[in-house]
């Protein structure tokens, strides 16, 4: 019943997706053109960014294009829920979908799969034009530490994503759960430089955000070939922002529903 | 036992400071395989019942159960149990076909496939979505749309189907055969239980003898009409339902 319900939303969420015809189309340029504009930034800096850049094999490039490809997941995972329910409110198929007999965990997950599953496609467009077009290598990669990182940074970001789908929910728009971990995430994410750079006091406000962990997991292991004791302490934390993020993601949306079940705006947008 | 108990359901909405009372002390029940007419006019409070009946609203205060069970106390249950179809007939996915909307939703009921295409072959004759079934929601007719609202409240083969201006959009030879339809769910040996709501007398007179009218939601009046009407020689329905109806002005 689990697998079914989720592949009915997977299902549904890929028929209206290539319903789309250019939708998919424009992704993959935009993906492109993001790619190449860091192949161009990395050529710019030359060597002048490589001793930052010492921890994580010297390449700006490779680091960028890892750090801009797995930070779609955070994207996906704070606006996924999110956008999902807004959907839903606006076609008016929120009502019916709580009538059916889904439990909210399933639903949850459900409304997220597909966007989780087109974000991995964006992932591989991305790695595969940095391979083919933009000279990336990755030849030390640990691949099972990184896809345990990778796992670990789909649930803790969905985790966020029911949080911030909780406030959609209860206060329709204004989401402060995705501008904060958005707006935080730029600074102390480590996507675009490493956190190393930043002042020490800001540096150590960096371990709070689970994209640096992330990052920091999955360029270890991708970049440098990390092993396991390497990338324990990432996984560990986000695993620690897992158990705390999904039960209080889950017990927030569970109050949003009880309380727009009292005042009629289930349907609301 | 009743299959469906409606036990002093009140419900407010508070918009700014300012408190409505959507529905006060409503009570009623329908047995199992009865069916009971909502009426009255627009704003009564008849759809705000039926979502509270669903469990897709919380009343203040009462509570709805099913063979005595509180349909909060199990909401799931619920779920399984009842039918809804709303009035919102824009309730799909525009860019999914007739087909993929109700394979979705049956599969969200968890029917098997064999389940799904017996339920969907009985209704698309007698409710004439055979025809529309590959076609995409978003170009279907008002009629055709209401159809399908029909066909998801009924989909997962529930006892207890809860039609919330069922014939709006229907031709009358629709509307007479989906009654038609109806009653035959009614009969043994799975009888399903129906609340139907609408401002329609006619609708309401062929639908059942069994009606409670709302008015400022509150009940003015739940009964058989027949007997209402023998008792009082002379009377209408329309009478009935605009004394029913009428603003109570205060002594």
């Amino acid at each position: 019943m689990l697998m079914k319900t989720l592949l009915a939303f997977f299902r549904r969420d890929m028929t209206v997706q290539l319903s789309y015809k250019f939708a998919f189309a424009f992704d993959v340029f935009s993906v492109f053109f993001s790619a190449a504009t860091f192949y161009f930034v990395a050529k710019l800096f030359g060597q002048a960014a490589i001793p930052a850049l010492q921890r994580y094999g010297g390449n700006y490039f490779a680091f960028v294009l890892i750090g801009i490809a797995f930070a779609t997941y955070q994207n996906v995972g704070l606006n996924s829920f999110s956008q999902s329910l807004r959907q839903e409110q606006f076609l008016n198929t929120l009502e019916p979908l709580f009538l059916t007999p889904v439990s909210l965990p399933k639903f949850l997950v459900g409304a997220g799969l597909w966007d989780f599953f087109y974000a991995t496609l964006e992932v591989v467009l991305y790695l595969s034009l940095g391979f083919l077009l933009f000279g990336l290598r990755l030849p030390q990669a640990n691949l099972p530490a990184a896809g345990m990182i990778l796992l670990l940074t789909l649930v803790a970001f969905m985790g966020l994503g029911v949080l911030a789908a909780a406030f959609i929910l209860r206060f329709k728009r204004g989401n402060p759960v995705t501008w904060t971990v958005a707006t935080v995430s730029e600074l102390l994410g480590g996507v675009y430089f490493p956190t190393d750079i930043l002042p020490p006091w800001l540096h150590s406000l960096s371990v709070l955000v689970p994209m640096n962990h992330a990052l920091l997991g999955l360029r270890k292991s991708l970049l440098l070939g990390a092993g396991w004791s390497d990338v324990g302490p990432h996984a560990l934390a986000l695993t620690v922002f897992s158990v705390v993020l999904w039960p209080v993601g889950i017990a927030a949306f569970s109050l949003a529903l009880k309380r727009a079940r009292k005042d009629g705006s289930l349907g609301h947008y | 036992m009743p299959s469906l108990t409606v036990s002093r359901i009140t419900k407010s909405f508070t918009t700014g400071k300012t408190v409505k009372t959507v529905l006060s002390d409503v009570s009623f029940d329908v047995p199992e395989g009865e069916t009971l007419c909502l009426l009255g006019p627009n704003g009564s409070g008849k759809t705000t019942l039926l979502k509270i009946v669903s469990s897709l609203l919380i009343p203040d205060a009462g509570s709805v159960a099913i063979d005595g069970r509180d349909v909060l106390a199990d909401i799931l249950g619920t779920k399984r149990t009842l039918g809804f179809g709303s009035s919102e007939d824009h309730s799909f996915y525009g860019r999914l076909t007739v087909e993929q909307n109700l394979r979705f939703y049956s599969d969200l009921h968890g029917l098997s496939r064999a389940d799904r295409e017996r339920r969907m072959g009985e209704m698309a004759d007698i409710l004439e979505i055979g025809a529309i079934l590959k076609t995409p929601f978003r170009e279907l007719s008002s009629g055709q749309k209401q159809r399908l609202l029909i066909v998801r409240a009924l989909l997962h083969d529930p006892r207890i189907v809860l039609l919330d201006e069922p014939t709006q959009n229907l031709d009358p030879n629709f509307s007479a055969r989906l009654r038609e339809y109806l009653t035959s769910l009614s009969r043994p040996p799975r009888p399903k239980t129906f609340l139907i709501s609408t401002h329609h007398l006619d609708d309401a007179q062929k639908f059942s003898d069994r009606w409670v009218i709302l008015s400022k939601g509150s009940v003015r009046f739940s009964g058989s009409v027949s007997t209402e009407l023998r008792r009082n020689p002379g009377m209408t329905v329309d009478d009935l339902f605009r004394k029913s109806t009428e603003a109570v002005v205060p002594c």
